[in-house]
């Protein structure tokens, strides 16, 4: 498994977003399954799935699918 | 460093910040924010048991927890540690959709920096939030709901407080002196200590104790628990009751249990007699780690099989529906059966 599987996987799964019910244009809020909870459980399954620590500033820059790429680019995550 | 998170163990001045943080972060008028004797009582032993997340000197977050050495010094070695309550800067009224992007740093750093500093072994969160649950679930805790349990006594003919019961259902008289059974009612701490029963105890984690018993149960400062030792030749039950006054009829609320789940059995006699003494129209027993088959053959009928009953557990205020109790455990490296009850955790307090 790739990391973008990775990602994608740890997103569904944290978020218990139904199958079908995802796409990688999702926003943070623009789904009830994404509230501050579901935020709260993404970001610690990222953390434990990859073996990071965010920054504050990136927890909170983390709005998106597209953008949580980017911040994790910053942690060398390769996509 | 300005901005800085920090995580510390709080300290016993801060108690006012703390009731502070709590009232105008979670809610308004919540017991812990408002009773300093309660709040003592739950959560000061020799050090405070709650950390702090501080930024620029102030509290964003605070993570109250109950070791079981709280009420047992002996117990510290076992590491077994009740989460209680979790509190984030502008967490208000249980909004926790309020709870925004900046706030969930805070709230993992505190998780996470607490059980580090605590090193548990075994950690129980008991009444959690439902909706911490994936959270929970992904930190590998064992999720699950307390099955609840009652049987209303044969000694009345009408019920106030159950709400849609089938009197047909209702199970027949039995006599504890046509058993091999009989108990007993412990009324202080010099009478438990004397008793042999610490065999009892190895039966579940989290590890409890009589210090343990007398310090949560006998020495508690606004509740009145009654002790019972239930015995077959020798104790092999104890019992943890409280009674609750409400609309004219007394309710027995069993809280906690020691002993094997195979002795559970015995108890339904012990039931129909306490029912008749303190003239209450039912008991009920929240309970994990027992088998629905075990609660059944004591005599026990679960709350779930009826749709439509309701068998009330809020009463400070009186909420008229049925409530689950949530739970959620982690074991570190431990072998052992977990069990969990009601009194267990901060889930059988004050609340008015």
């Amino acid at each position: 498994m790739n990391n973008k599987q990775k990602y994608q996987n740890i997103f569904v799964k944290s978020l218990s977003i139904k199958t079908g019910k995802f796409n990688e244009n999702i926003k943070y809020n623009e789904i009830p399954e994404w509230d501050s909870i579901g935020h709260m459980t993404l970001i610690s399954g990222l953390e434990e799935g990859f073996g990071i620590t965010m920054d504050t500033d990136d927890i909170v820059d983390f709005s998106s699918f597209k953008k949580g790429l980017e911040i994790l680019a910053k942690y060398k995550i390769k996509f | 460093m300005k901005n800085k998170l920090i995580i510390k163990f709080a300290k016993k001045k801060d108690i006012i910040k703390i009731q502070k943080f709590i009232k105008f972060h979670y809610k308004k008028n919540h017991i812990l924010a408002r009773n300093q004797k309660l709040f003592e009582w739950l959560y000061i032993d020799k050090i405070s048991n709650c950390t702090l997340a501080l930024k620029n000197n102030k509290i964003v977050g605070v993570y109250l927890y109950i070791p079981l050495k709280k009420f047992d010094e002996k117990l510290n070695k076992e590491r077994h540690v009740f989460g209680s309550l979790w509190v984030i800067k502008d967490f208000k009224n249980h909004v926790v959709k309020n709870l925004e992007r900046e706030n969930v740093g805070i709230a993992l750093r505190l998780f996470y920096k607490t059980y580090e500093l605590l090193k548990p072994k075994l950690v129980v969160a008991s009444g959690m939030d439902p909706r911490l649950c994936a959270f929970h679930n992904l930190k590998k805790y064992k999720l699950s709901k307390l099955n609840h349990h009652f049987i209303v006594s044969p000694y009345i003919k009408k019920t106030n407080i159950i709400k849609n019961f089938i009197f047909s259902n209702r199970s027949k008289k039995r006599r504890i002196n046509k058993t091999k059974i009989s108990f007993k009612k412990i009324y202080n701490a010099k009478e438990l200590k004397n008793l042999s029963i610490n065999s009892l105890f190895r039966y579940q984690i989290p590890l409890k104790s009589k210090i343990y018993l007398i310090s949560r149960y006998l020495n508690h400062p606004f509740y009145k628990y009654h002790i019972y030792v239930i015995s077959k030749e020798k104790i092999i039950n104890i019992c943890i009751l409280r009674i609750i006054k409400f609309k004219n009829t007394n309710i027995i609320r069993f809280v906690d249990y020691v002993g094997s789940n195979r002795s559970f059995t015995i108890l339904n006699p012990f039931f129909h007699e306490i029912l008749n003494i303190y003239k209450a129209e039912y008991l009920d027993f929240y309970s994990y780690g027992i088998s629905l088959n075990i609660l059944k053959k004591a005599g026990l009928k679960n709350r779930t099989e009826n749709r439509k009953l309701i068998i009330p557990s809020y009463f400070e205020p009186f909420v008229n529906k049925n409530i689950d109790v949530v739970i959620g455990y982690k074991k570190f490296n431990i072998k052992g059966k977990v069990r969990i009850f009601k009194a267990d955790s901060d889930q059988d307090r004050p609340n008015l």
